[in-house]
């Protein structure tokens, strides 16, 4: 009986997170068509986010095999896992370790004096899914591993937004919201050296920035052309990611083109996922919960500091592709670092505004910068600690408080994987 | 009716801004389809008004022929109202 709930339940993603999404909604009482319906359209959410990640990881891991390839003569040995079957097989507890996570959460913000509500809907599932994957890299497994990825994911979704409150109250002049989002480190990060060697007399929205620029809000457009040339590069110093009688220009191309379709297609299927989960959450809240403050997505800021955003993005963009430029070159990391558009862009924007907060135009660049070396270094870090699991997910989504706290949540597992 | 929340990713922050668009109709008795996503796919979809920032609601109009709304601040329902307000007023 065990057995078979496992392994068709369990271990069953689409079929779990539908469950989970019913849950929810039979709480907000709804009518028995819209429970189908949204139960069903969360298992379809489910499935497609798992083939958007697989077409992503697909379009990073050749760069890093034939980089392996040219270093040491021989491709490697085929790993247990990757991002594609880390999904599959442990996409299940990552679920439970949402719903469990979600309570602890919410009793977190009822019961002691930090009132976050994370409602940051996306991140209510890549936090789990980092620290189970954490999880499996340190040594757990079944009923200890969901319980760790949930623990780590509540302690992480009440404190983060709660630590970094001040900054972000500086930028709104109110006390209404949080922000809920991966940046948490690199924005603290970028308050404290900007509160030092800032000066408020010039703001970034004084500066006239041109329109043109902002096409880089089309992430998806921005990660095409990144990933188009990484591969035109790469092809010179590794040859084989292309294989022989193909054109390197249309294999890049075709690659660029795939890694934004998959960039799409996972985004849809988070919303589905997430929009059957966020609202039932955001009621039992508001009804249980008195004087909780709604932690949002970081854009929710951004237009406060518009200028601030796309100044950060560019110092980001910048600063880390060059420190990435230097790691890759003398292999620091052991791994091939792609730019960082994604975190360059929502991340180190986040960090911009702030450090504009805290000390006008100047403090929003040099904290930004420093942010962003800061970035490259835990991503480096991150990427070889994920190394069995989600490590080409990573490449393009970390930089941030993934890569800081998934290695710290390894080590922590390491030590509980030896009393279970 | 249907109305689109647009933001960047299409995942957070047009899903507060969702949320406020469907309270301000509920406020108003309004019956419509309410759906968020991002900038890129939005560009490939119908609907009768869409809300966003106002920066992207720049680059939304070049593109899209309905009525595109910036709205400052997602969860200020009263803001989002007045977008619904002014739709009605208009286009309906």
């Amino acid at each position: 009986m065990l057995d078979f709930i496992t392994v068709n339940i369990l271990r069953n993603p689409p079929v779990l997170l539908g469950l989970i999404a019913a849950i929810g909604l039979i709480v907000q009482r709804k009518n028995i068509a819209d429970i189908i319906k949204g139960s069903l359209l969360a298992a379809f959410g489910m499935f497609i986010l798992d083939t958007g990640v697989g077409l992503i990881a697909g379009t990073i891991s050749p760069i890093n095999s034939a980089f392996q390839e040219a270093i040491t003569g021989s491709t490697a040995v085929g790993d247990t896992l990757n991002d594609a079957t880390f999904t599959a097989t442990f996409g299940g507890d990552v679920g439970l370790a949402m719903f469990i996570g979600l309570i602890i959460h919410l009793l977190i913000a009822r019961f002691t004096k930090v009132k976050t509500i994370f409602l940051t809907g996306h991140m209510l599932w890549w936090f789990p899914f980092i620290f189970v994957a954490a999880g499996v890299e340190g040594g757990l497994s079944g009923i200890p591993l969901i319980i760790f990825g949930a623990v780590t994911s509540a302690l992480y979704w009440s404190f983060m937004p709660w630590i970094m409150r001040k900054f972000v109250w500086d930028v709104t002049g109110d006390q209404s919201f949080l922000i809920g989002h991966p940046t948490g480190i690199l924005s603290i990060i970028s308050g404290l050296v900007a509160r030092k060697v800032g000066n408020k007399e010039h703001s970034t929205e004084d500066v006239k920035v041109p329109k043109s620029l902002s096409f880089f809000r089309e992430i998806s457009v921005t990660g095409a052309l990144v990933i188009f040339i990484m591969y035109l590069v790469v092809a010179i110093f590794a040859p084989s990611v292309v294989a022989e009688g193909e054109n390197v220009f249309f294999v890049a191309l075709k690659q660029g083109i795939t890694f934004a379709a998959g960039l799409l297609v996972m985004l849809y299927g988070v919303r589905l996922l997430i929009n059957q989960i966020i609202p039932a959450f955001q009621g039992i809240s508001e009804k249980l919960i008195p004087g909780s403050i709604p932690a949002f997505d970081c854009p929710i800021l951004f237009n406060y500091r518009p200028n601030a955003v796309i100044i950060g993005f560019i110092v980001a963009m910048i600063t880390s592709t060059i420190m990435i430029i230097i790691a890759n070159t003398f292999n620091v990391f052991g791994v091939i670092l792609i730019p960082l558009v994604v975190t360059s862009f929502f991340e180190c924007g986040v960090a911009a505004v702030i450090g504009e907060g805290q000390g006008g135009l100047r403090g929003a660049i040099i904290g930004t910068s420093v942010a962003a070396i800061f970035m490259v270094a835990i991503m480096g870090i991150s990427v070889m600690i994920y190394n069995d699991t989600i490590q080409n997910w990573m490449l393009i989504f970390g930089g941030n408080d993934f890569s800081l706290f998934g290695p710290i949540a390894k080590l922590i597992a390491n030590l509980f994987s030896g009393v279970f | 009716m249907k109305f689109l929340a647009v933001c960047g990713f299409g995942v957070g922050s047009s899903m507060v801004l969702k949320m406020s668009i469907v309270k301000a109709c509920r406020a108003r008795n309004l019956d419509c389809d309410i759906e968020n996503t991002d900038l890129t796919s939005a560009k490939g979809m119908q609907a009768d008004a869409v809300f966003t920032s106002p920066e992207m609601a720049d680059d939304l109009r070049r593109t899209l022929s309905c009525p595109v709304y910036g709205i400052h601040k997602y969860m200020d329902v009263n803001e989002v109202g007045e977008a619904i307000d002014h739709f009605l007023a208009n286009h309906n």
